[in-house]
């Protein structure tokens, strides 16, 4: 079994908050969050995206959210893994 | 998240790009930033300063029972401008009701207006069909409308399609933006006419406002070129990247 490294670990906790401030509904609070968790699961919508970027970016100033989902096609930004989030502020750190 | 009072109103803004000339892109009814968020935003930030921001009412800006008129929509952008570029001319890009509210301004602020892209705008705006429409229309009807790139979207989620019915249904039921829409639902062909800014007309081969907006604002406006795109009305969803290089193309031109 693999298992995700301290640091990744502290970053999916943080992300993970961040989606749970952005959603702000009860049901957010005890959702599961982890790697393999997509935006489509958390139906995620458009505007909350944009809002889970400027948390990420506001905790790591180094990653540049806007310009990282610019690479990617709607439907692929829309179905995001929380891990492929995760993965990305990791390199940018 | 980044939260701003402009005219009595507090709007979410995000800026973009750190040095370039400055650009405002100013979203639709029913949709928030991440329209251009998602498509033209991050490609203009790389040689631009960029402002996005929700409009009264939309996206994370503040709810607004009233303010919804195109010229009411046009000083909140009006507000944006001054705090984001003060004494600056600055490039606009707006899409569908967005670039009607856009092309407003730049009637009124020819001074401050560099270029102005209008993506799809509706002139005059048809507020009582398509809203009134949108908010009485059971959900089937309201996602048909959709491009198959916007079903993929809304398609088995159910929290996307809660929030855009209950979106559509508050402003219609809870706000004034149709009346609002209907007194004021033009630009007069003199107004237009005076307009000698460069302006890009972006156009869906197959939306409802090619062959009545478009070739009216073609043949009005003294310094506007059109281009029409693979698309319907919702350009950003089903031709993003061809709206993408258009605009960055006119806007370094």
């Amino acid at each position: 079994m693999s298992t995700v490294g301290d640091s990744t670990q502290e970053i999916l906790g943080e992300v993970a908050a961040i989606i749970r401030e952005v959603i702000g509904e009860e049901w957010a609070d005890d959702v599961a969050i982890g790697m393999e968790t997509s935006f489509a699961d958390l139906e995620l919508e458009s505007i909350e995206i944009v809002a889970l970027g400027e948390g990420i970016q506001n905790r790591y100033p180094a990653v540049d959210f806007a310009s990282w989902l610019s690479g990617m096609e709607l439907e692929d930004v829309i179905t995001l893994r929380v891990g492929q989030v995760v993965e990305h502020v990791a390199q940018c750190r | 998240m980044p939260v701003v009072e402009r005219n009595g109103q507090q709007f979410h803004v995000q800026e973009l790009g750190r040095s370039g000339p400055p650009v405002v892109m100013v979203h639709g009814l029913l949709e928030n930033m991440a329209t251009m968020y998602f498509t033209a935003a991050p490609r203009l930030a790389e040689t631009h300063r960029v402002l996005l921001f929700d409009q009264r009412g939309h996206g994370r800006s503040g709810p607004a029972a009233t303010g919804y008129g195109v010229p009411a929509l046009a000083a909140d952008l009006a507000a944006h401008v001054e705090a984001f570029a003060p004494g600056e001319r600055v490039s606009l890009v707006g899409s569908s009701l967005g670039a009607t509210v856009a092309l407003r301004y730049a009637v009124d602020r020819p001074d401050r207006v560099d270029r102005l892209v209008l993506v799809d705008a509706p002139l005059p705006v048809v507020a009582d069909r398509e809203l009134t429409w949108l908010a009485g229309a059971d959900e089937e009807e309201l996602f048909g409308i959709l491009p198959d790139e916007g079903r993929d979207y809304f398609d088995s989620q159910r929290r996307r399609r809660d929030g855009l019915v209950r979106h559509a249904r508050s402003l219609a039921y809870e706000t004034s933006v149709v009346e609002e829409l209907e007194a004021a639902p033009d630009i007069e062909d003199d107004e237009l006419a005076r307009l000698d800014r460069p302006v890009l007309l972006l156009y869906g081969e197959r939306s409802i406002y090619r062959e009545t907006t478009r070739d009216r604002l073609l043949r009005v406006l003294p310094n506007a070129r059109a281009v029409d795109l693979p698309a319907g009305h919702f350009i950003a969803l089903e031709a993003a990247s061809e709206m993408t290089n258009e605009i960055l193309a006119f806007l370094d031109a």
